[in-house]
């Protein structure tokens, strides 16, 4: 599985993931949210990576979003989803996910989560020992 | 001249501060994800600031091969009473597409009613009014149930165990900032100083333990408690977490709800 990556127009943030994302050979997939509007299952894939809905997307400091002047508490997600149709820029961006976590917004640290880790079995013998004392 | 627009937009906030994760493989309805889920417990209250929780379902697959051949064919789970040892785990995906803590709400609710064994967890109407219980937008939660959305959802979580070798149910797989390292698998359920040992050496540095919530707080969290989760959680013996959960239960803060087998207690 890749990673996908939500991106806007003109937005510095979207350019310095993309910029990553290919300086470190991490197959991707971009969705320009300002030319393609998200679908639902794409919004809903998002939601259920976030802690606690929507809080974390919406860009609540954009004009998008003060011009709408909403209380997104009050709405439904398909009335939520609907408003995000017409106006993606209330969506915070970029937006990368993949099957494990999602990280909204550029962070230079953070990111390097998406570079993929192997697993190893921690020693049981350690875990015994512990056990013991 | 609006100067707020003309700001650059602030860097995303780092999540480092809490730089641990944790991907949780459970079989929902299984009693030892249960047992393991009350060690994490003390541990998310102890030191949820160092880590995040990913809860992965890792049902066990031969449990869901029981098709029926009533539902075969083309009825869906509204039209009839469907049950089947899937849908709960698949309810669960679908109550997690309107995020995590919805999600983990409607997963410790399953859980309850699966423990607590009045009902059939396995039935769709069960699991529909389960998410009833706790608040989920309704229209999204049926409309999602029998979705794609959700099943793929559930399959992403299959692809995860596989992807992460995880051959035991439960185990935790752990992963710390530092790229280089690799995930640390912990199969099975250990005791609460196992994990908070493994947290340590993860981290790389001396645990802080953060201040133990009162227990109304604590019920504000977690709505449903064992007895011997929260005498876990205070270091206190079960008699005087009884006494002190019978003290809430008379000033109408808890309600008490007893089988044979287990006694719960549940914010009002």
């Amino acid at each position: 599985m890749t990673v996908t990556i939500y991106t806007q127009s003109s937005c510095s943030s979207s350019r310095k993931a993309l910029k990553w994302l290919n300086e470190n050979n991490i197959a991707y997939t971009e969705k320009r949210t300002t030319s393609q509007p998200l679908t639902l299952a794409e919004f809903k894939h998002i939601l259920s990576m976030t802690e606690d809905g929507t809080d974390e997307i919406i860009a609540t400091n954009s004009n998008d979003f003060k011009n709408l002047d909403i209380d997104i508490d009050q709405l439904s997600i398909q009335e939520l989803y609907n408003l995000i149709q017409h106006h993606p820029r209330m969506l915070r961006s970029p937006i990368l996910l993949d099957e494990k976590r999602i990280q909204i917004g550029y962070n230079e640290m953070d990111i390097r989560r998406f570079i993929p880790r192997k697993v190893r079995a921690f020693e049981l013998n350690a875990l015994q020992k512990l056990a013991v004392e | 001249m609006n100067n707020v627009q003309l700001l650059q937009q602030p860097v995303a906030p780092s999540t480092c501060n809490k730089p641990i994760e944790l991907y949780i493989f459970i079989d929902p309805l299984c009693e030892k994800a249960l047992l393991m889920q009350m060690t994490l417990r003390k541990l998310q209250v102890e030191y949820g600031h160092y880590f995040t929780c990913r809860y992965v379902l890792s049902t066990e697959l031969s449990a869901l091969n029981s098709i029926t051949s009533r539902m075969k064919g083309c009825v869906s789970g509204a039209e009839l009473d469907i049950t089947h040892p899937a849908l709960p785990s698949i309810a669960i995906k679908a109550a997690e597409l309107q995020g995590k803590r919805a999600g983990f709400r409607y997963l410790n609710k399953v859980q309850e009613v699966a423990v607590l064994n009045t009902r059939n967890i396995n039935s769709h109407a069960t699991l529909i009014e389960i998410a009833q219980q706790v608040n989920l937008d309704m229209d999204e939660f049926v409309s999602d149930f029998g979705s794609k959305e959700a099943a793929r959802a559930f399959q992403c979580d299959l692809y995860l165990t596989r992807e992460m070798e995880v051959e035991e149910i439960p185990s935790i797989v752990f992963f710390n900032e530092c790229i280089e390292d690799e995930g640390l698998k912990v199969s099975g359920s250990y005791n609460y100083e196992v994990y908070e040992h493994i947290l340590a050496e993860l981290l790389g540095e001396e645990l802080n333990r953060q201040p133990v919530p009162t227990l109304d707080d604590l019920f504000d969290h977690f709505s449903i408690l064992t007895t011997a989760e929260v005498a876990e959680i205070y270091s206190i013996n079960e008699q005087l977490a009884e006494r002190e959960l019978k003290k809430r239960m008379l000033q109408q803060k808890v309600e008490r709800i007893m089988t044979d087998e287990i006694t719960l207690w549940r914010a009002k």
